[in-house]
């Protein structure tokens, strides 16, 4: 088992929180793979999600309703810690 | 986010830090009419330069025509005769130029990759004497002259000429692409409040004020924010599909870059449809045959190299039927 784990954060770099977190494995073979998804802590931004393995690469993709709606996503070689 | 400008009541409007003269100008925006209403007398108003009782210049629908044509108009003469219907209960990018005299207006459903009508006219005289700028409906003499509808992502430049390919890359974002000192003013239309949706993000501090009943934030175009985003998605014409194209921070196409298609399933679960990798030269890539056309899609790119690009779409796509 793995967890992706981490805060997400607004353009100046404040957290912003409530943020819905879908995680992805990356296969490799130009496909991926939900996994898991999380809404980030209202007031930390800390978001967690657990992973089948803690080898395989995953990405992160972030979207919040807010008005605008932001969103952006994670390079796809996120390594989740091992638990 | 657009503004709900859904009658006669509502209009916006500015008093001060009007330039006086004005020999140049472009302005651009999304737009959608709600309703042709036949209590709106000769025009319906997308912006109007002037005085308490007299248009300088007006950027607007034509309401004498069937086909109510995207018109610019100075006091000298009016570009108003450009074919095609402009429907209602859609959104089409409106744009207006005017240069030394000549005045066109512009107007699409698919700037993107689509045809950007036009008309043009010229004897179209330099502005003077200007005291008041309104959006959405008339100035004061000619209050009954508004738009039924929404506006999003108003962009207005004083003494700058746009060619139709910057247009074009102003209707990929909320955000304007040309940002020097001829930009004037840019009315995103987002907040809560009215008074944020009514903030000029610009930095000159042209912020509209409200001249009627107060206006509301709706639903806008499926138009990004910009800034850093490296890829552009706009629909085409094509059954049940999404095409865009990728592009790095200028607004540049950048191509070979992988473009993962999602699906959110709406009940915090997302699936992977689909994968291509963008053309090499045009950056441009399109998934065909999505099974569906109501549900939310996003995008998710990424361009090798160092560093490693990437950016993503909002989760709000629709496929074109």
């Amino acid at each position: 088992m793995g967890m992706v784990r981490g805060i997400t954060r607004d353009s100046a770099g404040d957290v912003l929180g409530s943020v819905e977190c879908f995680c992805f494995k990356d296969n490799g073979d130009n496909t991926l793979t939900f996994v898991g998804f999380d809404t980030s802590d209202a007031s930390t931004g800390v978001y967690e999600i657990t992973t089948s393995d803690n080898t395989s690469a995953y990405l992160v993709y972030t979207v919040k309703d807010n008005s605008p709606h932001v969103f952006d996503v994670t390079d796809r070689d996120l390594t989740p810690e091992g638990t | 986010m657009a503004v709900d400008i859904s009658s006669d009541a509502t209009g916006l409007i500015r008093t001060t830090g009007l330039p006086s003269t004005i020999t140049d100008l472009s302005m651009c925006c999304w737009i959608w009419i709600d309703d042709y209403d036949p209590a709106a007398s000769g025009w319906h108003n997308v912006v109007t330069l002037g005085t308490v009782s007299t248009y300088n210049l007006w950027f607007a629908y034509d309401e004498s025509k069937a086909q109510h044509p995207i018109t610019i108009g100075t006091s000298g003469n009016q570009a108003n005769n450009m074919s095609g219907d402009n429907t209602t209960g859609a959104w089409y990018f409106i744009a207006c130029t005017l240069d030394s005299g000549s005045g066109t207006a512009y107007r699409s459903t698919n700037p993107y990759t689509g045809t950007m009508d036009s008309y043009n006219a010229s004897g179209m005289g330099g502005l003077s004497s200007i005291t008041r700028m309104t959006v959405g409906h008339g100035q004061p003499a000619f209050d009954d002259e508004y738009i039924d509808g929404r506006i999003s992502g108003l962009k207005i430049w004083f003494e700058k000429v746009l060619t139709v390919d910057q247009l074009r890359a102003e209707a990929m974002s909320l955000r304007p692409q040309i940002i020097d000192s001829t930009l004037f003013a840019w009315y995103p239309f987002v907040g809560t409040t009215e008074a944020a949706m009514l903030l000029d993000y610009s930095g000159n501090g042209i912020d509209l004020t409200n001249n009627g009943s107060a206006p509301a934030v709706i639903d806008g175009p499926y138009v990004t924010w910009g800034s850093h985003h490296v890829l552009r998605i706009q629909p085409s014409n094509a059954a049940y599909s999404l095409a865009g194209i990728t592009k790095d921070a200028d607004g540049v196409a950048l191509g070979s870059c992988d473009v993962f298609l999602c699906k959110d399933n709406g009940d915090n679960t997302a699936s992977f449809v689909d994968y291509q990798v963008s053309h090499v030269t045009t950056g441009a890539y399109s998934f065909a045959a999505i099974s569906d056309n109501d549900a939310a899609y996003f995008c998710i790119a990424y361009k090798s190299g160092s560093p490693v690009r990437m950016d993503a779409t909002d989760h709000v796509l629709q496929p074109v039927l």
